[in-house]
């Protein structure tokens, strides 16, 4: 194969000019092929600039999956249960140590670590701050489905599903803050309580790049009155 | 005026510049990323974001401007098509996806219809190769550039996408 078959004069050194000119006077097959290839690219050239693609929405940047509610539904929960933090019981009766004497000084019991604090539904936004809106997010991968904090890190395997929760009922939006194109629904509209990102089916989400991320979830009660909420994703990098 | 002595005006406050640089390399950019992607609406947001990049100053002037602007479309572009293939190992019917869609009845031409649908169906290096080179008129070195290629891999490349291009229109 050449390589200066089909290439535009300027691109091609005088040395290599001379040695096409010199095979075409031998190989008209040859000089027939280099035309052809030239008309192929003049008409690749005379397309319209802006092809005429229908117009749609691209959904498969953010494609919808059904693997999480698979998941859940192998796991036999649902999606909100697998977002809540679980709610420890109570330590049985039974095992419980008995207390010190009354009387005795006892010597300071050595503190657990207090556990993470639960996510609260808080009032946020500029302007009215009385929005109260949460983003939670679950990963899914090879080992199950987990709850996901702030900050925490998202394997290469996994995806997340987020879930927002709104003490209030409004428009809702969640992008990634380094993207803001997500999702492809634009915002859906979101009653008190929690909901799932877009047409109302779990999203299953993986970053473009590896390392940390910011997702903002918006909701507006009103035009003009909205309030956000964020989380932080660390990627694992692939 | 030209792109860099337009671009120093943007940079110096002009407000008019930068919309002359827009209006003057807009539309064969969002050609490229629209046969790019095949998706008209995706196109035109990575080249907004493209063209946002650009404003805010971050062309070093020395090459073309426009080769820098298909630089940058060019690597968003393979963002979006890798991140199309990681969804693309999923079963067919867990995912919404269509097919590029060439509005043949918004053709003049039945002939650019069929090269539209045929470029589409080519893989992506190929399919960059072809609509820098030719459909850009941009000279091979450029495309090397933009490419992260040598020289000879876009030659190579470019012969074998019209031999595949050649093959599709005749099927």
């Amino acid at each position: 194969m050449d390589l200066w078959s089909g290439l535009r004069d300027e691109d091609l050194s005088p040395e290599e000019r001379a040695e096409r000119d010199a095979v075409f006077a031998a190989e008209p097959v040859r000089r027939r092929a280099h035309d052809e290839a030239i008309a192929l690219g003049r008409a690749i050239a005379a397309l319209p600039a802006a092809p005429p693609y229908r117009r749609r929405r691209a959904a498969p940047r953010r494609a919808p999956v059904l693997v999480l509610a698979t998941a859940l539904a192998l796991l036999g929960v649902r999606a909100a249960d697998v977002v809540a933090p679980p709610v420890a019981p109570p330590p049985p009766l039974g095992d419980a140590p008995a207390p010190p004497p009354a009387l005795a000084p006892s010597p300071p019991a050595p503190r657990a670590p207090p556990p993470p604090p639960a996510p609260k539904l808080r009032a946020r936004g500029a302007g009215a701050g009385a929005v109260p809106v949460l983003l939670r997010a679950v990963a899914e991968g090879p080992a199950g489905v987990r709850p996901l904090s702030d900050g925490d890190e998202v394997g290469v395997d996994e995806k997340v599903v987020f879930e927002v929760e709104a003490g209030v009922g409004g428009q809702a939006q969640l992008w990634e803050e380094d993207v803001r194109v997500w999702p492809p629904q634009g915002s859906w509209k979101i009653a008190t309580g929690r909901s799932l990102p877009g047409d109302g089916g779990p999203v299953a989400w993986r970053a473009d790049t590896p390392g940390e991320h910011r997702y903002v979830a918006r909701l507006c009660p009103a035009p003009g009155r909205c309030g956000e909420a964020t989380l932080t994703l660390r990627w694992e990098a692939w | 005026m030209d792109d860099a002595t337009l671009y120093a005006a943007h940079q110096a406050g002009d407000p008019d510049a930068f919309g002359a640089l827009w209006r003057r390399h807009r539309a064969p950019v969002l050609g490229y990323a629209t046969r790019m992607l095949g998706a008209a609406e995706e196109a035109e947001d990575l080249v907004h974001e493209a063209m946002l990049r650009a404003a805010t100053g971050r062309w070093t002037p020395g090459g073309s401007f426009r080769g820098w602007l298909l630089t940058v479309v060019h690597r968003m572009c393979l963002d979006t098509l890798r991140r199309r293939q990681r969804w693309s190992l999923l079963p067919r019917w867990l995912v919404r996806e269509e097919p590029p869609a060439v509005d043949a009845a918004l053709m003049h031409d039945q002939a650019q219809a069929g090269l539209e649908r045929a470029l589409a169906q080519l893989p992506e290096e190929h399919r960059a190769a072809l609509l820098l080179y030719y459909g850009q008129e941009l000279p091979s070195k450029e495309v090397a550039e933009i490419l992260g290629w040598e020289d000879h891999q876009v030659r190579s490349r470019l012969s074998y996408a019209r031999k595949r291009l050649r093959e599709l229109l005749e099927a």
